[in-house]
């Protein structure tokens, strides 16, 4: 399943593409920051847009564990509510490249979870952080 | 900067021990769209935007490294009204912030400032 039908996004907010791996603690994903998303600009997007792409896969994540419950809709609006210990290792991130997102859960108690994240270019590293979630009401 | 997502013009104003920054979130955002359709909510990089920019109002050139701590207590929508306060960096390059809609705290925490090298 794509992450687009999993996320209550629409493009251009979409970061994510695919699914490359889903494991019982966390999952990897691959993000591209497309060149129409109104954070580029002259073909690249501030580093602290890996925050965003990261929120997103932990959104996929818990969409996916929420899946096999079938009652629960697909889609249900998730907020990020804290960002804790975020590194950035570059100033800014090229518009259309490649990127792969590594999420392990730390804890969930629904509504919240909290989530270790890395945004990885190749094999450099451009975001590390602990992103903490909150699960809207059903149908939000 | 977002197009049309922008600080109101100006020095920065002193408070205290730091300075404020006054702007109105924009309803016509790009920041906006598709997040989410239906009920738009800027998202918390539109937050991290507006105080990059006060940031580099307040302490010159530079780009934000990290976040040391940053706390998302209500979301920001169209038309919203945002008071930045910013205090000054420590040693280390951390700046304090907080941001408020009003009398509602949207976010507040700890930044971490890189100064660009000359």
């Amino acid at each position: 399943m794509r992450p687009a039908d999993l996320l209550p996004h629409a493009p251009p907010a979409v970061l994510l593409e695919s699914v490359l791996e889903q494991r019982e603690d966390g999952l990897v994903c691959r993000g591209r920051i497309p060149s129409s998303s109104p954070f580029v600009s002259r073909g690249r997007a501030p580093a602290w847009v890996a925050l965003e792409m990261a929120a997103q896969a932990t959104a996929v994540l818990e969409a996916l564990g929420r899946l096999k419950d079938r009652r629960s809709p697909r889609r249900r609006q998730g907020y990020l509510v804290r960002v804790r210990g975020a590194r950035l290792a570059a100033p800014s991130i090229a518009a259309g490249r490649a990127l792969r997102v590594l999420v392990w859960v730390e804890g969930v108690a629904p509504p919240l979870g909290i989530y270790r994240v890395e945004v990885r270019a190749g094999r450099g590293r451009i975001l590390e952080a602990v992103l903490s979630t909150y699960l809207g009401a059903d149908g939000t | 900067m977002i197009r049309r997502l922008r600080l109101d013009p100006g020095r920065p104003k002193p408070a205290g021990a730091g300075w404020r920054f006054h702007c109105t979130i924009p309803a016509d955002s790009p920041a906006f769209a598709g997040h989410f359709p239906g009920r738009p909510v800027l998202p918390a990089i539109g937050q991290l935007a507006l105080l990059e920019a006060a940031c580099r109002r307040a302490l010159g050139a530079g780009t934000l490294a990290g976040l040391e701590l940053m706390r998302l207590q209500q979301p920001l929508g169209p038309g919203d009204p945002l008071e930045i306060r910013l205090e000054r960096p420590d040693d280390q390059g951390c700046v304090r912030f907080a941001l408020k809609s009003g009398r509602r705290a949207v976010s507040a925490g700890t930044l971490q400032w890189e100064r660009a090298r000359r």
